[in-house]
């Protein structure tokens, strides 16, 4: 709660504006107040308002002391009946001119609800004034059957609210009314007082006005006095107004709009003030969730939002001062806002505008700086129950540092020997362009491209291995070569049977069984005939082998007859297709 | 080539083309915000130039604007990558030597080795040294794979090559440690003893001034300048190699 | 490079570091330190000794070795170290109730020869000038030595909150190096609270001082006048040659802050006047008392200064 109070000061202190008070007015400010009369014999005046009420209704009972508040000691509570039940208290002082003093009077109320019909006197009683006893008269009440016809109510405050369920800090607008009566003009209000603990009112958004007004489904003119209330402690709590009747014009600025009907303004010679009262308005005051709150909280509590901030310059020389202006604006008081704290910012000096302008005046303490520095700021919304972020921004300026000189002094001379006298003239192009500053040395890519050389190296290393090896055993390389060259004839061997060209199947087959064999013996695979063939079948081996060997026979001999008188038919022969494989198989796998 | 191939070929080359035009674009702009000194701007532009495409003249612009602005330390910094990326740039070598006794800060004492580096652009040490390596090697091995007899020519190349590698070597590892050289950028920078914000200051060091980074730990350098040895926050200091 | 620059660069860490070994093989009759771990036990024996300032020298050198292992125990030793010295000094110095004492007694006599002075000059009686010029003239004096011992009362105030400032920020630095050490982040808040202890005492002598310094003015001038009343023959003896008094300026703390910071986000702990005084009054308390360096009484950093490499 103290943290409450502490973080909601500055909102109480912001209330505090001092206006301007215009040159006319400041003359009358010089001229002596009237001396109060301190009344050497105090009267009093007793009354119910009204005198009669039926049972149940309410009265005021009404003393009026011409005295000062602070000199009377007043009995609380008073005697009265039994049945009549003493409601909410008030008592306020006002002060007529007459002639050139001021005369107080003070006067005390009591809310009085007869619970029986009957007449009632609330006997005399004696109180101190001035330290003199002053006797308050006997007065009395009548109070009629509930029954009975309906009597006019004794005249009263009406107080409205803007929101009777608020938060802690939240202002809230409050209206105290008072309609004319039936057929009479209008008074005003004067020495408006709001009761209620734990509010604080900001007499800054007073505003007074007559208009008309509707009460009790009746529009009536009325006088209106507007002002704005901020709770200062949470919970359930309680305000009513109070005030003393007085001629409209006596009370200050009024503004007058008639709504229908005319309005008839009360004279402004001498009435005799009444003092008024409003019934309590409950309100239901939260609390406002301060561990949630966010940097720049400064207990403003509404709905805000600002202009964009207005820096007067955005170039400027370190140490020169420049001013950053940012213009609220808000669904609530303004009055009420309270402005964002000085931040501390490394590169700048920060002072903050005096109240109640809303800027700051920021010096720039480097020239490295680049922006202005944030100013947090935030409010909490009543109406979404949260905070809401509202920080200046920064601002994007060119701080100058201190120049350098750009020459030195021809009479320097032990620069003028060591070095040129002035800074050079720019470069005209970019001129030579690295993609990195980096050095190649310590690029990872770069040091992977240094294994390239090396795996090159390496690569000539195992050829030339394999290249010795190869020469110390031709065996493998005849295979090696047998083997290739079979896979390239048997690849054709295979289209001819695809071809169905029986001539060409038989020329393949007999070309490839001929270098499957040929690095057994080793010969060229031209060279070598059917029975070098056979001769690596085992044809005594198997009933397979012997077919196989069979078919090998079939092949040469078709090959063989080529040098023949008349060819035989060969287009039977590609029926042997899958014995041929089997044979080329075999003697591949021997290779 | 495949059609797509020649496609996305095709657009890496626009998008390399592209990339230098904006990099001429901020090259240009500063030139004409140096022209009309506004030096701030010259800094930004010229500086959004080098960091897309570090080049020597720009990074001779960019120690001007700066130097014109107030920043003797950011402008020695950029002269010195300037001398790194072209050793033979005689604008920045100049500045150098008009700057450094007025900002009254002394030229990094470099050891042999690394004087030996400043000969040749650093990429092209590392380029010698690789080449002259492989050719060495090539020069040796070649002839016994292709089973010739080695020539003598083939002999004094390898040694030859040797040579060379063993100096480009030696200045390769000149251009690793100068890399670790440094330039003070904030006037009256803090050396702290230890690398806290809350630390004793051992001394002042003048914008400008160089220094070797030895060490890092979190946000600071440990840095040894010519007289002393410290901590130092990571942005009051710019090396040469702008890791 | 200037000369200063080079004494404070070169000469003056060649100096500490050799002073460090010549004191480190002093302490620990053995072989002088030369890494940072020997320059660390060396002040740590140091510590224990309550010898701070030498402990402190030894810390430092710990540090300037840079030895990452050793650096955050050497801070924290450091930050010990200091604290303990300007604890010490504190101590040492003028005790601040009698220093209240003397002050308020001072004031409270001047403000009554002020009164009798201007009394005495309305009534222009001679042997009320005569009395009222002794009165002033003695608590004139009072109010210089007032002023005085403040001063010198200040100055010591002034050399404890430079040390407790670089012990804050030790722990500060113990705390950066290693977050989770917790024992320096408390002695860190233990060390920032008793300097705002302490500024507010500082404040509260310089008021104090100011009030002295402008009663003395007043009761100089008139003492001139009373002087100018009394006729020769009837001067006290001393009066001829009693214009001047060497005026002592206060508030060679000016512009103290509490805690003043690199960044501006130390912590603040609001203290109340009363409280204050409260916690100043504790720290020169009797020498058997600690202050709570940690979160265990009586025994600093224990496993901090234990550890022995």
């Amino acid at each position: 709660m103290v943290l409450l109070w502490l973080l909601l000061e500055p909102a109480g202190l912001r209330a505090q504006v001092s206006f301007q008070i215009a040159p006319g007015m400041a003359g009358q400010f010089q001229v002596p107040q009237p001396p109060v009369e301190v009344i050497q014999a105090a009267t009093a005046a007793v009354s119910f308002d009204p005198p009669v009420v039926r049972a149940g209704e309410t009265a005021f009972y009404r003393v009026t002391i011409a005295a000062a508040e602070s000199a009377i000691q007043w009995p609380d509570p008073i005697d009265a009946p039994p049945e009549l039940k003493l409601g909410a208290a008030a008592h306020g002082q006002s002060a007529q001119v007459f002639g050139t003093q001021y005369r107080p009077a003070t006067t005390f109320l009591q809310e009085i609800r007869a619970t029986a019909a009957g007449h009632y006197t609330i006997s005399n009683f004696t109180v101190s004034v001035n330290r003199q006893q002053l006797l308050i008269p006997a007065a009395s009440l009548d109070v009629t059957d509930t029954n009975a016809a309906p009597l006019p109510a004794a005249r009263r405050l009406h107080l409205e609210l803007s929101a009777t369920n608020i938060f802690v800090g939240q202002p809230v607008r409050v209206r105290v009314l008072l309609p004319a009566a039936e057929g009479k003009t209008v008074d005003g209000v004067r020495d408006v007082q709001f009761n209620g603990a734990g509010f604080m009112t900001d007499k800054t958004a007073m505003r007074m006005s007559i208009t008309s007004v509707e009460v009790n489904d009746q529009i009536r003119p009325g006088f209106i006095f507007e002002s704005a209330v901020t709770p200062m402690a949470a919970g359930p709590l309680s305000l009513s107004a109070q005030g003393f009747t007085a001629p409209p014009f006596s009370v200050g600025p009024i503004s007058i709009t008639s709504a229908g009907g005319p309005i008839t303004l009360g004279g402004a010679g001498q009435v005799t003030p009444v003092f008024l009262v409003s019934d309590a308005v409950a309100l239901n005051v939260r609390p406002v969730p301060l561990e949630k709150s966010p940097a720049g909280f400064t207990g403003t509590i509404g709905k805000f939002y600002y202009d964009p901030p207005r820096l007067s310059t955005n170039r400027m020389r370190v140490g020169e001062p420049v001013s950053l202006k940012v213009v609220f604006h808000g669904d609530g008081e303004l009055t009420r806002l309270v402005p964002p704290a000085t931040p501390r910012a490394r590169d700048w000096q920060i002072i903050a505008d005096p109240p109640p302008a809303i800027g700051f005046t920021l010096i720039p303490q480097s020239d490295e700086t680049t922006h202005t520095p944030a100013i947090p700021f935030s409010y909490f919304d009543p109406e979404t129950a949260k905070f809401v972020d509202l920080t200046i921004p920064p601002q994007r300026v060119t701080v100058v540092g201190e120049s350098l000189p750009l020459q030195l002094a021809a009479a320097d001379d032990e620069l003028k020997t060591a070095a040129p006298l002035k800074l050079s003239s720019l470069a005209p192009a970019p001129g030579k362009a690295v993609t990195s500053l980096k050095p190649l040395q310590l690029r990872g890519w770069f040091i992977g491209l240094q294994l390239l050389p090396v795996l090159g190296f390496l690569a000539l290393w195992r050829w030339d291995r394999r290249r010795r090896f190869l020469e110390a055993h031709p065996d493998l390389v005849r295979r090696l070569q047998a083997r290739r060259a079979l896979r390239r004839v048997k690849r054709r061997w295979q289209q001819a049977v695809v071809a169905r060209d029986a001539a060409s199947f038989v020329r393949h087959a007999a070309d490839a069984m001929r270098i499957a064999v040929s690095p057994h013996l080793p010969a060229d695979p031209q060279a070598l005939v059917c029975a070098d063939v056979l001769a690596q079948l085992d044809e005594a081996g198997s009933d397979r082998n012997r077919r196989l060997a069979q078919t090998v026979r079939m092949i040469f001999a078709v090959t063989d007859a080529r040098f023949a008188v008349t060819p035989q038919a060969q287009a039977d022969l590609l029926v042997l297709r899958a014995e041929v494989a089997d044979v080329l198989q075999q003697l591949e796998e021997k290779l | 080539m495949k059609p797509n191939r020649l496609i996305l070929l095709a657009s890496l080359v626009a998008l390399a083309g592209l990339g230098r035009a904006a990099t001429n674009d901020y090259f240009a702009q500063g030139i004409r915000f140096s022209s009309a000194g506004q030096f701030p701007e010259a800094a930004a532009a010229f500086g959004q130039a080098a960091q897309a495409r570090p080049a020597a003249g720009t990074l001779v612009n960019l120690g001007i604007a700066e130097w014109q602005r107030g920043r003797a330390g950011a402008a020695i910094l950029a002269w010195e990558q300037a001398r790194w990326i072209n050793p033979f740039e005689a604008r920045a070598q100049a500045n150098l030597k008009f700057a450094r006794p007025v900002a009254q800060v002394d030229e990094p004492p470099l050891k042999w080795f690394e004087t030996a580096s400043t000969w040749l652009p650093g990429d092209a040490w590392v380029w010698l040294a690789g080449a002259s390596l492989w050719l060495a090697v090539g020069a040796l091995v070649l002839p016994g794979v292709f089973r010739r007899r080695r020539a003598g020519w083939e002999s004094s190349l390898a040694s030859l090559g040797f040579g060379i590698f063993l100096v480009a070597m030696t200045a390769n590892v000149g251009v690793v440690t100068r890399a670790d050289l440094g330039v003070v950028l904030k006037k009256n920078a803090p050396l702290l003893l230890t690398p806290t914000r809350e630390s004793e200051i051992v001394s002042t060091l003048a914008a400008g001034e160089s220094a070797r980074k030895l060490r890092v730990r979190g946000n600071y350098y440990f840095i040894r300048t010519a007289l002393a040895s410290g901590w130092i926050a990571r942005d009051q200091f710019g090396l040469v190699d702008a890791r | 490079m200037k000369f200063p620059t080079i004494i404070k660069q070169f000469v003056l860490p060649l100096a500490l570091a050799l002073g460090g070994r010549a004191l480190a093989a002093d302490e620990t009759n053995a072989v002088a330190p030369a890494t940072g771990r020997d320059f660390y036990n060396a002040g740590t024996k140091l510590l224990a000794g309550k010898k701070y300032a030498d402990a402190e020298k030894m810390f430092q050198s710990a540090l300037a070795a840079q030895d990452e292992k050793v650096q955050p125990s050497a801070l924290y030793n450091l930050g010990h170290a200091r604290f303990d010295e300007g604890a010490g000094l504190l101590k040492k110095g003028p005790d601040a109730q009698k220093l209240n004492a003397q002050g308020n007694a001072a004031l409270a006599a001047g403000e009554h020869a002020i009164h009798e002075s201007e009394a005495a000059l309305q009534d222009a009686r001679i042997d009320k000038l005569v009395s009222a010029y002794l009165e002033g003239r003695g608590a004139r004096h009072d109010l210089r030595d007032a002023e005085k011992a403040v001063q010198s009362a200040m100055e010591t105030y002034g050399k404890t909150l430079l040390e407790w400032q670089r012990a804050a920020e030790d722990f500060k630095g113990v705390a950066e190096l290693h977050p989770a050490d917790t024992n320096a982040v408390w002695n860190a808040k233990i060390v920032d609270r008793s300097i705002a202890n302490l500024v507010d005492s500082v404040r509260r002598m310089q008021e104090m001082s100011g009030r002295m310094g402008r009663q003395r003015q007043d009761l100089g001038k008139l003492l001139s006048k009373l002087k100018g009343q009394i006729p020769a023959p009837d001067a006290p003896p001393g009066a001829a040659g009693d214009e001047d008094e060497d005026d002592v300026q206060p508030g060679s703390l000016a512009g103290q802050k509490e805690n003043a910071s690199h960044e501006g986000d130390q912590m603040q702990i609001p203290i109340s006047p009363e409280a204050a005084g409260q916690i100043l009054n504790g720290l020169s308390l009797d020498g058997s008392r600690r202050l709570p360096m940690s979160d265990k009484q009586g025994a600093p950093a224990k496993e901090k200064t234990g550890r022995n490499w």
